[in-house]
């Protein structure tokens, strides 16, 4: 496999006005785009998202965050904000991007030239899919206390414990993780972060059937797993740190109302079906819902203004999540009603919306990503200062 | 950002801060509270030095001696008199004044005038006596806020708006729970000069209100949060308790809603062409804000525990106010059933918003 950098044509996408980089991303897109793809409900796993990332890949558009000199499209931030609107608008499914998103910038930032070197190509061309491996069973809200270790002797780390909720971690062939490297120092402190091959002797991946059943988590294993000495990314016990440093930029598009969107409009398809459209009870309920969103819509593109003219986001982005999260939950728990016994099938008998999917798929929202809970005590303390 | 829009942002924070002349020093509630349960339950100093501000004429033009601000600029203080209580009727006179006819309007601009608008259904025929000059109006109106201290109204009636003189016509006063007054107005044939339509006022009025209810809104939540980081029970602050923080972080949620909402909606209001996009965007503004201030104030309520329902807490004041002007121009169901009608008429997001 080619392992090239191929720079794309070298462009500065940030030389363009927003508006003809928005047209020009739109139309590639619109015209590149696999149309059985759009608007998938559910995550898809590396092979049905492929092809995805293949066409991303060859037209260099598949790190908009990176800089150019690593291959990247290096957008500044009102042009991620438009590259990712556009292909959100036109409901294109997010491939396998724990490398891209998550992996190739803690690199730039904090990896060495050489794990730069080997690493940021094969993110590229998709050689390495890579998975997170943060979670642990008894480390879930309360991420710090995790008990992942790695040990070292002489020129490898040994590591050993347990990894949970890895989102697709059976597509992977690497997985980056946090492991406990100083048990005597504060939770926070004592913690590194390592890269290691998924084929390692050792290491085993357990797929999770969720209520769809469907394997969309794993549970990893690391039984006396052996890692050369540069599997180690930054200083020794700053993997918190690190990680943490992360969690920026992304946060936002979490609270994208991208998926009450979808969800408001099958609840409209369910209601005609069902012929309950017109019937004023239900309007009144629908109504709430729509303005919800539009509500909503205003508040996202509040941050989206801040994100745009190069402001920080801050902890009170926590409340997009909150929101837009919980508010999904609720329009689908109305078309769940309005189903009536059909809300029990599996697969719908006489719809084009498969409701309980719906149902089920906003289940996890308030989870994942940091509960609801834990985005409540982010505010509170970070925002109101309680 | 754009110069224009840096140029209204600095309008916007200038008007916010020439407010503290009328709103005293934050949290200063003397004023407002001396004057409850008082007649006419407004200064008329006061008003006087709102006239002098160039507040009354906020959105008329400068050609027509206003000072020609923009909605914007008009919702900043509305909020700012929302968070300071303020008890005159500035948000119902600024909103029809450049509507008026230009001998009523310079009164009004210099503050001798006071028009107030009664949006309320007339009760009785409501239709005028004749076309003109010698056209009569018979009929009432009921829970007219600030009567007491207008020297004229512009009523509804089915031909059109028209203005009444306030010394032809009978007041009852009734007392309000945030200690102001709703009046029974009645006219007996009294002379009704016609006006032109006044339907855009109302809007702004509307618009405005929802300023005015998330300024007070906001300011019990602080005054709210202030208390619970101070009140100690159980050797600790309540604010420390999860429960407390986490339904703090709702209230907190349900304004910054509602902040983003009125700013959206009122760039809406001022740029859409769309008669009935621009009313939507009222409604889906004072809908959010009013069910926003009735959860920011029963939550306040509750985390201030007794004390709130004394008459002697500031915390009540708000409450006070809140539950009084929640539903004046219509209650947040009557705004999301007229958004629902109007967006079926409506092409209402541009299409770039919907996935």
């Amino acid at each position: 496999m080619n392992t090239t950098i191929t720079p794309h044509s070298g462009r500065d996408y940030n030389e363009m006005t927003d508006a003809a980089f928005r047209a020009e991303v739109r139309d590639w897109v619109q015209k590149n785009y696999p149309e059985e793809l759009r608007f998938p409900l559910n995550r898809l796993h590396h092979k049905d998202s492929k092809v995805w990332y293949d066409l991303l890949s060859e037209k260099g558009w598949l790190a908009p965050n990176w800089p150019r000199e690593h291959g990247g499209m290096g957008l500044g931030p009102a042009k991620r904000v438009i590259y990712i609107e556009e292909l959100e608008r036109h409901g294109c499914t997010r491939v396998n991007d724990q490398g891209v998103i998550m992996l190739g910038p803690l690199l730039i930032d904090y990896g060495t030239q050489a794990q730069r070197d080997y690493f940021l190509p094969k993110i590229h061309t998709g050689e390495h899919i890579w998975a997170q491996g943060y979670s642990e069973p008894n480390a879930g809200s309360d991420l710090a206390s995790l008990r992942t270790e790695a040990v070292r002797d002489g020129d490898e780390w040994v590591i050993n414990g347990q990894k949970i909720w890895t989102s697709l971690g059976n597509d992977a062939n690497w997985i980056y993780l946090l492991a406990r490297t100083d048990k005597s120092a504060k939770n926070q402190e004592g913690i590194s972060f390592f890269l290691v091959p998924t084929d390692t002797p050792g290491v085993e991946v357990r797929p999770i059937l969720t209520l769809t059943r469907t394997d969309d988590f794993c549970e990893v294993f690391f039984d006396d797993v052996r890692v050369p000495l540069d599997a180690l990314v930054g200083e020794l016990n700053s993997g918190w740190t690190i990680a943490k440093a992360l969690l920026g930029f992304e946060r936002i598009f979490v609270g994208s109302p991208a998926q009450s969107s979808l969800a408001l409009s099958r609840l409209e398809d369910v209601a005609r079906e069902t012929g309950s459209w017109e019937d004023t009870a239900f309007r009144d309920r629908y109504v709430l819902l729509a303005l919800e969103l539009a509500d909503h819509v205003s508040l996202y593109e509040s941050f989206v203004d801040k994100l745009k003219s190069g402001e920080k986001i801050g902890p009170d982005v926590s409340l997009l999540k909150i929101n837009q999260t919980e508010l999904y939950q609720r329009i689908a728990m109305e078309a769940m009603e309005l189903v009536g016994d059909s809300a029990g099938y599996v697969a719908p008998q006489d719809s084009e919306v498969n409701t309980s999917a719906l149902w089920v798929h906003t289940l996890q929202t308030t989870i994942y990503g940091g509960t609801s809970e834990v985005q409540r005590g982010i505010v509170a303390k970070n925002v109101l200062g309680l | 950002m754009t110069d224009n829009a840096d140029e209204r942002a600095q309008n916007i924070r200038m008007i916010r801060d020439s407010a503290a002349a009328i709103t005293g020093s934050p949290g200063d509630l003397q004023r407002i509270r001396a004057l409850r349960f008082t007649k006419p339950g407004t200064d008329d100093a006061t008003w006087q030095k709102m006239a002098d501000l160039g507040w009354i004429g906020i959105l008329v033009d400068e050609s027509s001696d206003g000072i020609g601000l923009g909605m914007s600029e008009f919702l900043g203080l509305a909020e700012e008199l929302g968070r300071a209580l303020v008890p005159e009727p500035l948000i119902a006179v600024a909103s029809i004044a450049p509507d008026l006819p230009a001998d009523l309007l310079a009164d009004t601009l210099t503050g001798a005038l006071v028009v107030m608008p009664i949006w309320q259904e007339l009760v009785g025929d409501a239709s005028l006596s004749a076309v003109g000059e010698n056209a009569t109006l018979t009929g009432s109106a009921e829970r007219v806020p600030s009567a007491l201290c207008a020297h004229g109204f512009v009523v509804q009636t089915n031909d059109g708006s028209a203005y009444i003189a306030a010394k032809d016509c009978t007041i009852e006063p009734s007392d309000t729970l945030d200690g102001g007054t709703y009046s029974k107005v009645t006219f007996n044939a009294v002379h009704a000069r016609p006006l032109g339509d006044l339907s855009m006022a109302r809007e702004r009025a509307t618009l405005a209100t929802a300023a005015y209810l998330l300024g007070a809104a906001d300011r019990a939540f602080e005054l709210t949060l202030d208390y619970v980081k101070m009140r100690h029970q159980f050797g600790r602050a309540i604010g420390s308790f999860q429960v407390i923080q986490h339904r703090a972080v709702d209230m907190k949620l349900q304004l910054e809603i509602t902040r983003a909402v009125l700013a959206d909606c009122v760039a809406k209001f001022e740029t859409e062409e769309s008669l009935d996009a621009r009313r939507m965007s009222v409604s889906r503004a004072k809908a959010r804000a009013s069910d926003t201030a009735m959860l920011i104030s029963r939550h306040s309520t509750q985390m201030h525990g007794a004390v709130a329902i004394t008459d002697e807490h500031d915390i009540g004041l708000y409450t006070r106010k809140i539950a009084t002007l929640f539903n004046q121009y219509g209650t947040a169901s009557t705004h999301r059933r007229r958004y629902d009608a109007l967006s079926r008429t409506v092409a209402t997001m541009p299409s770039d918003q919907v996935a």
